[in-house]
């Protein structure tokens, strides 16, 4: 058996592993010492590595519990709001760019079929003169 | 293990609050952010590193998912769906806060000080607050520790929080990182093994430097 598993890859180490963890929590319970047994067959340099990503997660149970600020709630709902706030005034801004484009659009259109229609008229004017310069 | 702890409610309460925020309720809103704040904001520190961050990351996640809520269709549990969307947060916020870096080298030191890095707090706060020798040591043992974990690398960092502080399940790692089962397992895997790597080296830097 421990021929074999020296040649373990890194997913049969972590099912390894899983195993561990839950013999150790059984050890808990039934106050047995398992988990070193299923380790002791094992590469030395296998046994290592588990013991090591066992440390790990002991190390990372250490960190206490942290409470988050009291004033988050109320910092949340006030940003949001004013989150809010700057979309619909930001929108409302948006409608009205949109309405002086359009206004501006059809000042020029106005004015562009205005002096067309000066321009047309002072070509006709011209060509009257033309035909009759007496008059 | 400090594991999440999250308030178990009936179908029908679930499908009615979630109405509710759907509907902009306000009420709705803050309920969801009292249920939730702790393991989102626990999540946040951690990966931030940085209380101030934390803060930011976690108000900004709770305003997401209001705007996101009508979208949401319960393939996912709530809480799953909450620690995505902080993950990815804090992921961009990252990204943007090491490219900012790069960019300003001349400004670094100020930044960092800025950034109210944890470490640095809490050695304050254990010298200021003239604990007793024993708090202080375990305070800065866990400094070290939380000094480790914000040296892992992003993605390795990310899963070995999600699976060793906040106490979730594979699956839900799988769900909120989008990697596969595999790839989740390795990275927790490799993370817990340099993690062990970098304490040993902090902490054998700390005994040279007295």
């Amino acid at each position: 058996m421990s021929e074999q598993k020296q040649v373990l890859n890194e997913a049969e180490i972590i099912a390894l592993l899983e195993r561990v963890e839950t013999t150790a929590r059984q050890e808990i319970d039934h106050e047995e010492s398992d988990s070193q047994a299923l380790l002791a067959d094992l590469d030395p340099a296998l046994q290592e590595e588990i013991n090591q990503a066992l440390q790990a997660q002991r190390l990372l149970a250490q960190l206490k519990d942290v409470q988050p600020p009291q004033d988050l709630p109320i910092n949340t709902a006030r940003r949001a709001r004013r989150r809010r706030r700057l979309q619909e005034s930001q929108n409302s801004k948006s409608w009205l760019d949109l309405s002086l484009s359009l206004a501006v659009l059809v000042l020029i259109v106005v004015l562009l079929s205005i002096v067309g229609q000066q321009v047309q008229d002072n070509q006709r004017k011209q060509q009257i003169e033309k035909i009759d310069p007496v008059k | 293990m400090d594991r999440v702890h999250l308030m178990t409610i009936s179908d029908d309460e679930q499908k009615k609050f979630l109405q509710d925020l759907q509907t902009g309720d306000p009420v709705a809103f803050r309920r969801l952010i009292e249920q939730y704040q702790r393991p989102i904001y626990r999540l946040c520190l951690r990966l931030m590193g940085s209380e101030a961050e934390a803060e930011d990351m976690a108000q900004e996640t709770f305003i997401r998912a209001s705007q996101a809520i009508s979208g949401f269709r319960g393939d996912a549990s709530l809480s799953t769906w909450l620690f995505r969307i902080a993950t990815n947060l804090c992921k961009n916020r990252q990204a943007y806060l090491k490219r900012r870096k790069q960019q300003s080298h001349d400004h670094l030191p100020v930044l960092e000080a800025k950034k109210g890095d944890i470490w640095q707090d809490q050695i304050h706060n254990a010298v200021s607050h003239d604990q007793p020798e024993a708090t202080i040591e375990s305070k800065e043992a866990e400094t070290m520790i939380i000094r480790a974990l914000n040296q892992l690398p992003e993605k390795q960092k990310t899963a070995l929080t999600l699976r060793d502080i906040q106490g979730l399940s594979y699956a839900e790692i799988v769900e909120i990182t989008g990697a596969s089962l595999g790839t989740v397992k390795s990275r927790i895997h490799q993370g817990r093994l340099l993690l062990v790597k970098t304490y040993q080296a902090l902490l054998n830097g700390e005994k040279e430097g007295q």
